[in-house]
């Protein structure tokens, strides 16, 4: 029953989902191996699409996964799935805001989990970086008499691109949104 | 989204003024769940209980969900195109730039001793290196946060000038690195 599955497995991404989210993405991964048939490929493709796209990324990629699963109703169900917690713990906790806030169990999880999201996020890079690096279709094929002289066994055009990026976030003010954009257009030229 | 939040709610709207905002921010933070659907719900929940919050919460979540089917419909259609499949091999290997710059810019506020050093290294490890489930690992850290507290108590968790100095991911940062170099 795979509805039930993205169901009961988003929900509980909605509930342990802490730090953020790209620390979400790698809880999501996570979550899903187990019966959706989302290649790691697909998922770094997904991942990259909800970061350019409006909106919260793990809700962008929760809808992306399960449409990907499961079709529309499948989208619907992952959605709400991760919402629903939110939902139900918020809805306590705003009418006890002070005794949350001066609660010393909250601020002692909070002390621990947010350094171990730093550790999420690099783990969360693993996932996305290494479909790049070894990447099914190489990018470049629109000029394959060149590409054909790199070596083959990385994608060596990926890895240039994104290193690419890298000086391009750090060094430029431009949106990182815009710098995205500009790499996918890059990437459409050379072609995969 | 945070800013865009806070814009509407305290300027345009005025339902909250801004220590109130800040505490929501705080509180929402903390909680486990999508940063912008915990302060939806959690204002839509202060104007008008539960029918209010559940309002809310659709209204951030249904723009995703539409335009993320759309997309996904778009590309489904593409799947052999050089240039279709092109642009999403771009896309991938710098939206795994942003990942990693994310790191470095979360890492920044969170690391700030020994504690949350061996945290950060600790939840890397123990998911790359030894296969443990997310999900165990975030159980994990939560508990030894709580354990640190009562045995070692320290500085405020909630901390209201960490708030406006953290940044969501995949958020503004350009507009954090401009406010670090003034």
């Amino acid at each position: 029953m795979i509805y039930l599955h993205l169901f009961l497995a988003f929900m509980k991404i909605g509930l342990f989902g802490f730090g953020g989210g790209l620390a979400i993405i790698q809880l999501i991964y996570d979550s899903i191996q187990q019966f959706a048939k989302i290649t790691p490929d697909l998922f770094a493709e997904i991942v990259a699409i909800a970061q350019v796209t409006p909106g919260p990324v793990a809700i962008n990629t929760a809808t992306f996964v399960g449409f990907m699963s499961a079709g529309v109703l499948g989208a619907a169900v992952a959605t709400t799935g991760v919402a629903v917690p939110s939902f139900v713990i918020i809805s306590m906790v705003s009418r006890v805001m002070e005794k949350f806030k001066n609660s010393r169990i909250i601020k002692g999880a909070l002390s621990g989990i947010r350094p171990a999201a730093v550790g999420l996020i690099a783990s969360a890079f693993l996932t996305v970086s290494k479909p790049v690096v070894f990447n099914d279709a190489h990018l470049g094929s629109n000029f394959h008499e060149l590409t054909a002289m790199l070596p083959q066994s990385v994608d060596v055009v990926s890895i240039a691109l994104a290193a690419v990026t890298m000086v391009l976030l750090i060094f430029s003010k431009k949106d990182p949104i815009k710098i995205l954009v500009v790499m996918a257009i890059v990437g459409a030229v050379l072609g995969a | 989204m945070v800013p865009i939040l806070r814009k509407k709610m305290v300027e345009e709207l005025k339902w909250f003024d801004d220590d109130e905002m800040v505490d929501i921010i705080a509180i929402c933070q903390g909680l486990p769940g999508v940063l912008a659907v915990n302060m939806a719900t959690f204002v839509g929940y202060k104007k008008k209980k539960l029918p209010g919050a559940f309002v809310a919460t659709l209204g951030v979540i249904i723009p995703s969900f539409v335009i993320i089917l759309v997309i996904a419909r778009f590309l489904s259609e593409f799947e052999e195109n050089v240039y279709i499949q092109g642009a999403l091999g771009g896309l991938k290997a710098a939206a795994a730039a942003l990942v990693l710059l994310a790191v470095w810019q979360v890492g920044r506020t969170a690391v700030s001793d020994w504690f949350s050093a061996v945290c950060a290294a600790g939840a890397f490890v123990l998911i790359v290196f030894c296969k443990i489930s997310v999900v165990y690992v975030i159980i994990l850290f939560l508990a030894i946060g709580v354990a640190k507290e009562f045995l070692f108590p320290g500085r405020p968790a909630i901390d209201p000038d960490a708030m406006t100095k953290a940044k969501v991911p995949g958020g503004s940062k350009n507009k954090e690195k401009g406010g670090d170099e003034k």
